[in-house]
C-alpha cells in the first residue's frame, strides 16, 4: 500500500509538472465549451420580416405585425427591402395590399423570399406560417369570429433546459475518455519504449501495485479535471448538476475505470508510440460524433442510432447527462451500468490477452 | 563461494518473422561468479549475452535449468533476488519531470528502503545535479546516475549492461573509476561490454560466449596466454582484442 502511495504521488508530481500537456488537457475542453455555449443555436425567437412601404397603401397590416411579439418588422422602400433581402437580414420581404382589409373579399399579399440556398428557403417557409398566425389573428378581430381551437400552453418543464444542459454531461464524458486513454494506453507504451518499465521491474515491484498506482493516479486528475469544468460550466453557463453529486461522481470514475481498461488493451495492441495514437484515434473520434456527446444525434439513421448507443462513451454521456438534468437515480441507470461493466470486461479482457511488460522478445 | 550460480541455463525464442523456427538462446550454459570479484560477459552482438543477464536478474524465465543469486532460486524467488541485487540496464531512461533525488528516492521506496540521495549522488559525483532532470544529463552523468540507482537497495551483486557504450575516453575512464570504487566496496559486480581493453582493465574473470555458449572462461591474462595468435618469431604476444576474434571470428554481426 505504501508503494501504491509512494508511486500515486510521484506520478501526480510528474503530471503536474508537464505544463504544457496540463495546460492543453484543460484549455480545450474549456474553449470548446465557451465556443458552443456563447453559440445562440435557438436564436431570439422572432422573425425578421421586411415590409415594403409605398405610397398610398393601407397600413392595417402592417400594424398587427408590428403588434406581434414574434415578429420583427423593417419597413423601408422597395429598393432598400430587397437589400435587405439579398443580405439576410429579412427572411422575407412582403408587399403590403392597396386597400384597406375588407371582409367580402381576398386580398393578395405578395410574399419575397430569397431562395439562394436551402437554408434560407426552408428559413422563410416557416416564416410565412409564423405571418399567417398573425393575419389569421387580425382577421378573425375584424370579423368577429371566434376562434373554434384555443391553444393553452402550459409548462411541463419546471426550467429551462438550455443546449449548455445537453452539453456539459458530454463533454465530461468526453474529456473523462481522453484522459483516461491516453493516461493509460499512451503512457505505457512511452514508458515501454523508454525501457522504464523495464527498468521498474528489476526492482521488487509488484506489476499489480503499479498498475494499481497508475489508476488511482489517472482518477485523481480525471475527477480534479472534471469538477473543475463542472465549476466553470456552472458559473459561467448556468449548467446544473440536479442529481446526486456522488452518483454523478461514481459514473465518472466507473466510467474511467472502463477507458483505462481499453486504454491499457491498446497499449497492448500497439509496439509505437505512433501506432498507439493512430489506434487511440480510431477509437476516440467516431465515438466524439456518435455518441451524441456535442450534438444529439437525431438525423442518424435507424441502425446507426442503434450502434451509436452502443458505444461505450454513449453509456457514460448518457448516464451523466440524465443525472445532471434529470436527477436519475441510480435504479434509472441500470442499463448504462450494464453498458459500462460490459464494455470493461472487453476492455480487461484484451488488455489481459495483449498486454505485455517489455518489447517483443529480443535476442 | 559462489553468489551467482547458473546451471545448465536454456532459453528459445520463435525466430523473427513467422517461419516457426525456433532460435536457441541460451543454450545449456553454466558458469559461477564468486563473491567480490568483477565477471565480465563478453560476445558478439546475438550471442545471448543480455538474455542470460535478464534471466539471472528475473525479468526474463528460463525454459530450462537454474539460477541460483545469494542461494536463492530466481524461478522460485524472484523478488527475493530482486531484493539483494542491483541492475543497470542498456539504453534506459527515467521518468521526465522527476529530479535526480527524486528519482532515488522512489527508487528505494520500491524496495521499501529510505535512503539518502545525497550520499548516493556524492558516490557518483552527481551531488550539484541533485535537482536536475535526467534530460539534461551528458552521457557520461547519466550512466554515472544509473549505476547510482543501481545501489540504492545496497544490492550484494551489481550487474551493468554494457556501461560504457556510447561514451568518449574521458568519461569512460572516469566510470571505471567508479565501478572499482564500488568494487572496493565488497560489491559483486557483473558486467557486459563491446571494449576489450575495459574487460582486460576491470575484470577479475571473463566468460566468452557465442551463439549461446560459453566458448571460453578464464582470467584475462590466462586467456591471453592460452589463446592469443603466435607471433611469428618472438614470444608470444597480443591483447584480450586479439582473443576475442579469435574465438569468435572476424566476421561482422549485428
Amino acid at each position: 500500500m505504501q508503494t501504491i502511495l509512494t508511486l500515486t504521488l510521484a506520478q501526480l508530481r510528474m503530471y503536474t509538472r508537464d505544463r504544457q500537456s496540463l495546460f492543453l488537457s484543460l484549455f480545450f475542453p474549456l474553449m470548446l465549451m465557451f465556443a458552443f455555449g456563447f453559440m445562440n443555436f435557438e436564436g431570439d425567437g422572432t422573425t425578421n420580416v421586411g415590409v415594403i412601404l409605398t405610397e398610398g397603401a393601407d397600413t392595417t397590416v402592417l400594424e398587427a405585425l408590428q403588434q406581434d411579439p414574434l415578429i420583427e418588422v423593417t419597413t423601408g422602400t422597395e429598393d432598400e427591402i430587397h437589400a435587405a433581402l439579398e443580405d439576410g437580414e429579412v427572411i422575407l420581404a412582403l408587399q403590403l395590399p392597396p386597400e384597406a382589409p375588407d371582409t367580402a373579399t381576398s386580398q393578395p399579399v405578395d410574399v419575397l423570399f430569397n431562395v439562394s440556398d436551402a437554408q434560407r428557403a426552408f428559413g422563410a417557409y416557416q416564416a410565412m406560417t409564423t405571418i399567417e398566425t398573425s393575419l389569421t389573428r387580425l382577421e378573425r378581430s375584424l370579423r368577429g369570429t371566434e376562434p373554434m381551437f384555443d391553444m393553452q400552453p402550459h409548462e411541463v418543464r419546471g426550467r429551462s433546459f438550455s443546449y449548455i444542459n445537453f452539453l456539459v454531461p458530454g463533454l465530461l464524458a468526453f474529456v473523462l475518455m481522453q484522459l483516461a486513454i491516453t493516461g493509460s494506453g499512451f503512457n505505457i507504451v512511452e514508458y515501454k519504449r523508454k525501457g522504464i518499465l523495464k527498468r521498474l521491474f528489476v526492482t521488487p515491484l509488484e506489476p499489480l501495485n503499479f498498475i494499481s498506482s497508475l489508476i488511482l493516479m489517472r482518477l485523481i486528475t480525471i475527477l480534479v479535471q472534471l469538477a473543475l469544468l463542472l465549476g466553470i460550466a456552472m458559473l459561467f453557463f448556468d449548467a446544473t448538476l440536479l442529481g446526486n453529486p456522488l452518483l454523478f461522481a461514481g459514473f465518472i470514475i466507473f466510467g474511467s475505470i472502463m477507458f483505462l481498461s481499453i486504454g491499457f488493451a491498446l497499449g497492448g495492441i500497439a509496439s509505437t508510440q505512433n501506432a498507439i495514437i493512430l489506434i487511440g484515434n480510431l477509437v476516440i473520434f467516431p465515438q466524439m460524433f456518435l455518441s451524441a456527446v456535442f450534438f444529439p444525434i437525431d438525423a442518424v439513421p435507424g441502425w446507426l442510432a442503434t450502434i451509436s448507443g452502443l458505444l461505450p462513451l454513449s453509456f457514460v454521456a448518457h448516464a451523466l447527462r440524465e443525472i445532471a438534468n434529470e436527477g436519475a437515480s441510480l435504479a434509472q441507470l441500470w442499463p448504462d451500468v450494464i453498458g459500462i461493466s460490459v464494455w470493461l470486461a472487453i476492455g480487461l479482457f484484451l488488455a489481459l490477452r495483449y498486454f505485455r511488460w517489455s518489447d517483443a522478445a529480443r535476442v | 563461494m559462489a553468489i551467482v550460480d547458473v546451471n545448465q541455463l536454456t532459453k528459445r525464442y520463435p525466430a523473427p518473422g513467422n517461419s516457426g523456427e525456433i532460435l536457441t538462446v541460451v543454450d545449456a550454459i553454466s558458469f559461477s561468479i564468486e563473491k567480490g570479484e568483477i565477471f565480465g560477459i563478453l560476445g558478439p552482438n546475438g550471442a545471448g549475452k543480455t538474455t542470460t543477464l535478464e534471466i539471472i536478474e528475473g525479468l526474463t524465465r528460463a525454459d530450462g535449468g537454474s539460477v541460483h543469486v545469494g542461494g536463492l532460486d530466481v524461478a522460485n524467488d524472484p523478488v527475493g533476488v530482486k531484493q539483494r541485487i542491483g541492475v543497470q540496464l542498456q539504453e534506459s531512461e527515467y521518468f521526465d519531470h522527476l529530479n535526480l533525488s527524486e528519482l532515488l528516492r522512489l527508487f528505494g521506496t520500491l524496495y521499501h528502503r529510505s535512503i539518502s540521495p545525497d550520499e548516493l549522488l556524492k558516490l557518483v559525483r552527481l551531488e550539484e545535479k541533485a535537482s536536475a532532470y535526467t534530460k539534461h544529463l551528458s552521457g557520461g552523468q547519466k550512466q554515472r546516475f544509473s549505476v547510482a540507482l543501481a545501489l540504492v537497495n545496497d544490492p550484494e551483486v551489481l550487474f551493468l549492461d554494457e556501461p560504457t557504450t556510447g561514451l568518449d575516453p574521458q568519461a569512460r575512464h572516469n566510470l571505471w573509476e567508479l565501478i572499482r570504487n564500488i568494487h572496493a566496496r565488497g560489491k559483486t559486480i557483473v558486467l557486459t561490454t563491446h571494449y576489450m581493453d575495459e574487460a582486460e582493465a576491470l575484470c577479475d574473470r571473463i566468460a566468452i560466449m557465442e551463439s549461446g555458449r560459453i566458448i571460453a572462461l578464464d582470467t584475462p591474462d590466462a586467456l591471453i596466454a592460452t589463446h592469443a595468435p603466435e607471433p611469428p618469431v618472438q614470444r608470444q604476444s597480443g591483447t584480450l582484442e586479439d582473443v576475442f576474434l579469435v574465438l569468435t571470428g572476424k566476421e561482422l554481426r549485428e
